[in-house]
């Protein structure tokens, strides 16, 4: 039924398109501090406002111990000795500022945003607090607390649980890539363990700076004057090697929660990280399969069969390792109809090549989200961390535009054939 | 400075555009005034399943994503109590694929029995999702209906419960479409590498043939004044329990509504925070608290929530945050304090402003509310506020007979 009558004007006209085929990318400039510590700069924002990035190789891949990492990053937020906790947070707001900090797979971050006008009374509290952080017991206890909370709350949801098993089924319970927390791993955390943690990896010969914004000379000057001293020089972390599990063959495993409304699903396998030779065209083949909202996956399961809310694939990229992953939740009486078609999909790239239309559909899309995911210095910068951590840099996206040019429906059925074979999935079901 | 120009067409549809050549992109945004809380009592969550059915085609469009994926673009919408937002950013050199998308469903949505069951399975996934499968699931669900006796606020978007959803027919999609989805009662922003000229003269060609609709009338019934304190008790299983205390305050035009949003930077933004440092830090009563305001058109709700410290009885966790609030309630703050949440609220504005779907979003919501310049200046009503304004304010707020509270306890079994 269509509601409404048609009028004059030809609405079947398409309007003509037109494509997006080459990028002008906002290209870092690069510094160093005197210290060495190597500085990415990229400025153009109106608005005048800042974020400033200190990243570290102090990832999970680097502990002795679980939670190192996280609780050391989050802890960073709880101020140094001159600014304890509450001056810590109250002068940060007093000047309209906020920080972020997290501990990832291979890097910890602590990120400011700061209006420019505020950053000479902002900048020296931050530098106190990175070089040398608190990490007051009572805090730490507190902040232990609440994630604990957070963490029961967690351990009752399927994705959650799914997530977790799905990551040790690929890596094995023990490795950084594998593990998710468990509530025990709290209870061996102690001060010590941060503070050691700190000095071994926060130090200016292991971290990198990303400034972004509206970044002129006295934005440098001051992060010269804050971090480019020798004070902080240090080690770059020894190699770390893990043990990590095989994987490469099929898993199924269901884990029934009693009375769950839905089943969280995880599909996927081990691959490689961004630097490997194909990531870049594997990246189309995921985008084809469920990297969008007119994906295979969410076509058929979504808006054909109305099995889930959403269902989305991606490609995990970390310094050591990569994975595939399919992720939706779904209702409990439609689970295995919804596994058997992420499968039929799976084997229909296999076996049939992707039409014209449908590439071409996803090429142009695949521009416009670049050109999206690039608009703007903040963005570029964000872009830009998920490089240099490979020792990747823009021309790498310049890369990216010529696979999206170039690829052809043939390569695609080729690396569908190679990498998204059903027979070597992991299956992880909770719920 | 956002810059923005205006226009309106015959039939009534506002249009602003709001030129930035400094991106490629261009984003348009379209708001329908219509809301959960223009829904009726037994059928709720219509609002939000409707806006699924818009991206099931249109007269000349089967599907509404297709097109405009292959134009390098994206889109996406939300729900609330008050308004749907749809909002569409692609390359600026497609522009004219989004008014071609836009005006099709605004002037003849394509809805049929098959697309109404796929959405309604969709929406009772998402509703399970959401609602359902987590911990505390249903606390919007018990705040709506407690803190709401007449207003339509007593529903979330999702809607009551899933009956409601299953029960909508075809003619409920066809009453709606028509009555709401139309051009006067529509905002448009278009934003972005993008000309006026270019903008009146798309908006012309694609939405200026598109019928005007009747009139609007909204009359909806006004929340009287909460003369006595609510309480209700759950028992669920949750990992922990958690408390909810919910005040009644203005509205979004409202002094009080500047105000209470500023108070519950205040009260629990962050460590530095009044109620963090007592009852989380010094005290030990509460995981963690929260503070904030639910910002809606008509008069809002400032809601207070915490989770107890295991062990820790919520009735004397409760008791301390009263004690809290009232110490609050009868003190004259700061001049620093209040100097401080005035200038976190400047920073949020300029980096509110950086994103370009941001600014359109926010100049749409602006011009719905009577003055899109408050994009510019809303800021200045922050300023504005005195010490004495925090003060009458909290004491109107934070009245024990003005709130409602829900004691949510972990089930020990």
């Amino acid at each position: 039924m269509q509601i409404k009558n048609k009028t004059t004007l030809d609405r079947s006209v398409i309007p003509a398109l037109a494509k997006v085929e080459h990028l002008n990318i906002l290209q870092p400039q690069k510094l160093s501090l005197p210290n060495g510590i190597p500085v990415y700069v990229f400025t153009g924002l109106q608005q005048d406002a800042v974020r400033i990035e200190w990243i570290f190789k102090a990832g999970k891949w680097y502990e002795q111990q679980r939670l190192q990492s996280s609780m050391a990053a989050r802890m960073m937020r709880e101020g140094s000795k001159t600014y304890p906790s509450h001056e810590f947070n109250d002068l940060l707001d007093f000047y309209g500022a906020s920080v972020k900090s997290f501990g990832g797979a291979d890097t910890a971050s602590f990120q400011l945003y700061s209006l420019n006008k505020h950053l000479p009374q902002v900048l020296p509290i931050i530098e106190e607090v990175i070089k040398s952080p608190l990490f007051d017991a009572r805090d730490l206890e507190i902040v232990t607390q609440s994630n604990r909370e957070q963490l029961k709350v967690n351990m009752m949801k399927p994705d959650y649980l799914a997530d977790k098993a799905f990551t040790e089924s690929l890596y094995g319970s023990k490795h950084p890539y594998g593990y998710e927390l468990e509530l025990a791993d709290y209870d061996n955390l102690t001060r010590n363990a941060l503070l050691s943690y700190h000095q071994e990896f926060y130090n200016a010969s292991n971290c990198t700076i990303i400034v972004s914004g509206n970044v002129d000379d006295y934005v440098i000057k001051q992060l010269e004057r804050q971090f480019g001293s020798a004070n902080w020089l240090g080690n770059k972390p020894r190699t770390h090697v893990h043990a990590e599990l095989d994987g490469s063959s099929r898993v199924s495993r269901h884990e029934p929660i009693t009375g769950s409304y839905q089943s969280a699903i995880r599909i996927g396998k081990k691959l490689f990280n961004k630097t490997h030779a194909e990531y870049q065209q594997l990246s189309m083949v995921n985008t084809i399969l469920g990297g969008y909202f007119g994906s295979r996956l969410m076509s058929n399961i979504r808006e054909d069969k109305g099995f889930t809310y959403g269902i989305y694939s991606g490609l995990n990229s970390m310094r050591n390792g990569g994975h595939f992953i399919i992720s939706t939740e779904v209702g409990v009486d439609v689970r295995q109809a919804a596994i058997d078609e992420i499968y039929s999909e799976m084997t229909r790239l296999q076996e049939e090549q992707v039409d014209a239309e449908e590439l071409e559909l996803v090429k142009n899309y695949m521009m416009g989200r670049l050109q999206n995911g690039l608009d703007g210095p903040f963005k570029v910068a964000g872009m830009y961390k998920g490089l240099y951590l490979y020792d990747l840099d823009i021309d790498y996206l310049y890369g990216l535009v010529e696979t999206i040019n170039t690829i052809t429906p043939e390569h695609i059925q080729e690396l569908a054939n190679k990498y998204f074979d059903p027979a070597t999935m992991h299956e992880i079901t909770v719920g | 400075m956002v810059q923005y120009e205006r226009f309106t067409l015959d039939n009534g549809l506002r249009v602003l555009v709001q030129e930035d050549q400094t991106t490629p992109l261009a984003a348009v945004n379209i708001l329908y005034d219509v809301g959960a809380r223009d829904e009726t009592p037994d059928k709720t969550g219509f609002a939000h399943l409707f806006e699924h059915l818009m991206f099931e085609g249109s007269a000349n469009i089967e599907n509404f994503d297709e097109p405009l994926q292959r134009a390098g673009g994206e889109s996406n919408a939300f729900t609330n109590n008050d308004i749907t937002n749809y909002y569409d950013v692609l390359p600026a050199a497609n522009l004219e694929t989004a008014f071609w998308l836009e005006s099709d469903r605004m002037l003849s949505l394509d809805i049929n029995e098959e697309s109404l069951e796929l959405q309604r399975k969709v929406v009772i996934e998402e509703f399970k999702e959401n609602y359902l499968n987590q911990p505390y699931g249903d606390v919007w669900h018990l705040i709506s209906e407690l803190a709401y006796k007449v207003h339509p606020y007593q529903w979330p978007t999702i809607g009551k419960n899933l009956e409601h959803i299953e029960g909508f027919k075809l003619n409920d999609v066809t009453q709606f479409y028509q009555k709401f989805y139309v051009p006067n009662n529509a905002i448009m922003i278009v934003g972005g590498s993008v000309t006026v000229d270019q903008v009146k003269s798309l908006s012309e060609k694609w939405f200026g043939d598109i019928p005007a609709g009747k009139p609007i009338e909204r009359n909806l019934p006004v929340e009287p004044l909460q003369t006595s304190k609510r309480e209700i008790e759950i028992v669920a299983d949750v990992p922990g329990d958690a408390l909810y205390k919910l005040y009644h305050m203005g509205d979004r035009n409202s002094l009080n509504f500047y105000v209470m949003d500023l108070v519950s930077d205040v009260l629990a933004h962050g460590n530095a925070s009044l109620l963090y440092r007592r009852l989380v830090k010094e005290l030990g009563l509460f995981t963690e608290i929260e503070a904030y305001v639910t910002g809606t058109t008509d008069a809002g709700l400032m809601i207070l929530e915490g989770k107890p410290v295991p062990g820790v009885d919520m009735k004397k966790a409760e008791k301390a945050l009263d004690e809290e609030l009232a110490k609050f309630a009868n003190t004259r703050i700061t001049e620093r304090e209040l100097l401080k949440v005035k200038n976190k609220q400047e920073s949020v504005t300029v980096f509110s402003e950086v994103n370009l779907l941001h600014r359109a979003m926010n100049l749409a919501y602006y011009e719905l509310l009577g003055d899109a310049n408050l994009i510019n200046n809303e800021m200045e009503k922050y300023l504005a506020i005195t010490e004495r304004d925090v003060l009458e304010q909290s004491q109107i707020v934070f009245n024990p007979e003005n709130c409602s509270t829900i004691y949510y306890y972990a089930d020990k079994k």
